[in-house]
């Protein structure tokens, strides 16, 4: 029956068939067809030429209407979709859109997102990382990705999060994965700790916690031990409190370091409104007369003089600044439970206002 | 007999993904009733161009078909040619019961351009009007006619190629035993593609392939019975109607067949490559897996689409070549 149906073109440019759609570039993904083919696909369903940039000045592909290979060209102002990490597809309709052509394009984005994670090797890795350090997943689901990262028997784990834009080098071997947290985006690192010689802690599959490692991973919150899957989540959870902590230090804070301050921490993380102490700290870090690193030498007690030189001021400029502090602060940090205060005030404040992926 | 429902090789996921999309303008069963729809299908309106395109024109004669009837024949060729090339003689498909001479040819066109050849493509009267043997008889015919006029037509007699798809398949698998046992005109080569060879519709993939996918097992039954009537499946079957029926097939030219596992001809086409080695012949066969019947031509985009013509046009220029 040759030539019976004639072209498989065009939907009907009125109607939405959505359901089509959806079914259309399921069977392709499911089928697991080449991403050129899911985009001559597109092309002939939506009878119009397609393009694909895997990510920014990378070359394009594009296929005409009849599934034909055309000459690389970039997006220009075609309607277009990004996604992933800088991905775009578009759609090179000349004229009026067509019902589909939105649907056409989100059904095209997620087919070949999907079919370029299942090239990527690294995917399972990265996926079994993120259902790790996710409350709330079964212990079959974490049995089952523990199977797929390089971790020893019986081993422990540290989670540590560091920003995104730390990729390679900081653990080169130990699985990663970008996961979006409440306070943004992460780069989750898993290590697995096992008892060495003489009952020391060292992470097996990345070297020892050596200072020379501390240099290497800079900016980074470094969970407490989890000693099962199941314990991970908290890990991941108290490294990315450390992460925050970390402010603008380009050293790694240690969730174990904190001690019950960590727990303080992360019970500031579900209330909706800052402390007024906290607020406090901000009216402070707004004036022209106070940084953070001159309220923590407050909180540290440091002297007058100590202070006055590191503001680079008069020590009778820092005693009349000081004099102040109390209204502005609503407590007196000179005082032992005020410096107490202080240091957990700055604390809390730096966790509300960190940025997980900047240097500030 | 009981029906049992049959495993199915799944279908290409390009295939299947085009067939979904408009599948509903492509009934996989076909009843004797909707032959009139069926021939109402238009051609393909850039036939035309695609002639001009490779620098063709395009004749129609009338001549004399089986018993003295009237039938017409396009002729594809270059005109300036002054050397003979090979000639394609093409029958095209659509079940016995519908498609015209036009229907196919496009696939042909290049070959006038590349290798200087002519294409006779016949317009075979249909069933059920004209039933067994007007069909294959009306190509034999002009495949005889073709040859007679070889000179005229600019065609080298040595290098004439029979060919079509699914009934036109089966056709020139007809036309080509004809020519065998009636001792001429000598082919060149036989292409079948995805031929419709067995009236008998017993195969396991004529089982298999029942309410789905394209040109299903009912629609072979319409087919077979529109041109054979109350003699399809008995003993009153021709080798030249039903080819799969040959009991030998020895003394063929080098034949071609290409086929999709999902789809009702499956078997009957690879037991007749079987058969032509058996009897010590040349068959190039190819199996496409999760290809349904004449997916090329629905879903030429697809890889798979794309891979099968490929292959066929690698195979006919071997044969026009020399």
């Amino acid at each position: 029956m040759r030539e019976l149906a004639g072209k498989l073109s065009a939907l009907d440019p009125e109607a939405t068939e959505t359901l089509k759609v959806i079914a259309y570039f399921d069977t392709l993904v499911d089928g697991r067809v080449s991403i050129d083919g899911i985009l001559r696909g597109a092309a002939v369903l939506s009878g119009t030429a397609v393009g694909y940039q895997p990510g920014e000045r990378q070359t394009t592909r594009r296929y005409s209407s009849d599934g034909e290979a055309l000459d690389p060209k970039d997006p220009g102002s075609w309607p277009s979709l990004s996604f992933g990490a800088g991905s775009t597809v578009w759609l090179e309709r000349e004229g009026s859109h067509h019902a589909n052509d939105a649907m056409i394009l989100e059904r095209l984005a997620i087919a070949v997102s999907v079919s370029t994670q299942r090239f990527d090797q690294h995917a399972p890795a990265r996926r079994a990382v993120e259902i790790l350090v996710t409350a709330g997943t079964s212990a079959d689901e974490r049995e089952e990705a523990l199977l797929r990262l390089p971790f020893p028997a019986r081993s422990s784990f540290r989670a540590i999060a560091v920003p995104v834009s730390a990729t390679g080098g900081v653990l080169p071997h130990a699985p990663d994965a970008v996961v979006v947290t409440r306070f943004g985006m992460a780069r989750a690192i898993l290590a697995s700790e096992a008892p060495g010689p003489g009952g020391a802690q060292r992470l097996s599959s990345a070297p020892p916690l050596s200072d020379e490692y501390r240099e290497r991973v800079g900016r980074a919150g470094i969970g407490t031990l989890a000693r099962t899957a199941g314990d991970i989540p908290d890990s991941w959870s108290s490294a990315l409190t450390a992460l925050r902590l970390a402010g603008n230090t380009s050293k790694p804070v240690y969730a174990d370091e904190l001690g019950a301050l960590l727990h303080l921490a992360e019970l500031t993380h579900t209330e909706a409104n800052p402390h007024p102490d906290v607020i406090a700290v901000g009216r402070a870090l707004a004036s022209t007369w106070w940084t953070e690193l001159l309220l923590q030498a407050v909180a540290q007690g440091s002297s007058r003089r100590g202070l006055a030189t590191l503001a680079g001021v008069h020590h009778s400029t820092m005693e009349a600044r000081l004099s102040k502090l109390p209204e502005l602060l609503g407590f007196d940090p000179s005082r032992p439970l005020g410096q107490t205060r202080l240091g957990v005030a700055l604390m809390l404040h730096r966790l509300t206002h960190a940025q997980l992926d900047s240097q500030g | 007999m009981t029906h049992t429902k049959h495993p199915v090789p799944a279908f290409d996921p390009e295939l299947a993904a085009a067939l979904g999309a408009i599948g509903q303008e492509l009934p996989p069963t076909l009843t004797p009733e909707m032959i009139p729809a069926l021939r109402q299908m238009p051609d393909d309106p850039t036939l035309h161009e695609q002639i001009a395109a490779v620098g063709a024109t395009h004749e129609e004669r009338t001549i004399e078909g089986f018993e003295g009837g009237e039938i017409l024949v396009s002729i594809f060729r270059d005109p300036s040619r002054s050397t003979a090339g090979p000639g394609i003689y093409h029958i095209h498909g659509g079940g016995m019961i519908t498609g015209n001479r036009l229907m196919g040819v496009a696939g042909f066109l290049p070959f006038i351009k590349s290798h200087g050849a002519s294409i006779v493509s016949v317009e075979y009267r249909l069933a059920p009007e004209f039933p067994d043997p007007v069909p294959v008889e009306d190509c034999y015919a002009g495949l005889v006619w073709t040859a007679e006029h070889a000179e005229e037509l600019g065609i080298d007699p040595a290098r004439i190629l029979v060919g079509g798809a699914s009934a036109g398949g089966g056709l020139s698998a007809g036309v080509t035993l004809l020519a065998r046992d009636r001792k001429g005109p000598d082919l060149r080569a036989s292409l079948l593609i995805y031929p419709m060879l067995d009236d008998r519709n017993e195969t396991i993939s004529a089982h298999q392939i029942d309410g789905i996918g394209v040109w299903d097992r009912t629609s072979n039954e319409t087919g077979w019975t529109a041109l054979l009537g109350d003699r399809r499946g008995t003993d009153d079957v021709s080798i030249y109607a039903a080819p799969a029926r040959a009991e030998d097939l020895s003394g063929l030219p080098p034949t071609f067949i290409d086929v999709g596992s999902a789809e009702v001809f499956r078997d009957e086409n690879v037991s007749y490559a079987s058969r032509i080695w058996a009897a010590g012949g040349d068959c190039e066969l190819h199996v496409w897996p999760g290809g349904f019947h004449g997916f090329d031509n629905f879903a030429p985009h697809a890889w798979l689409s794309a891979a099968m013509v490929e292959t066929r046009n690698k195979w006919i220029t071997r044969m026009l070549d020399s």
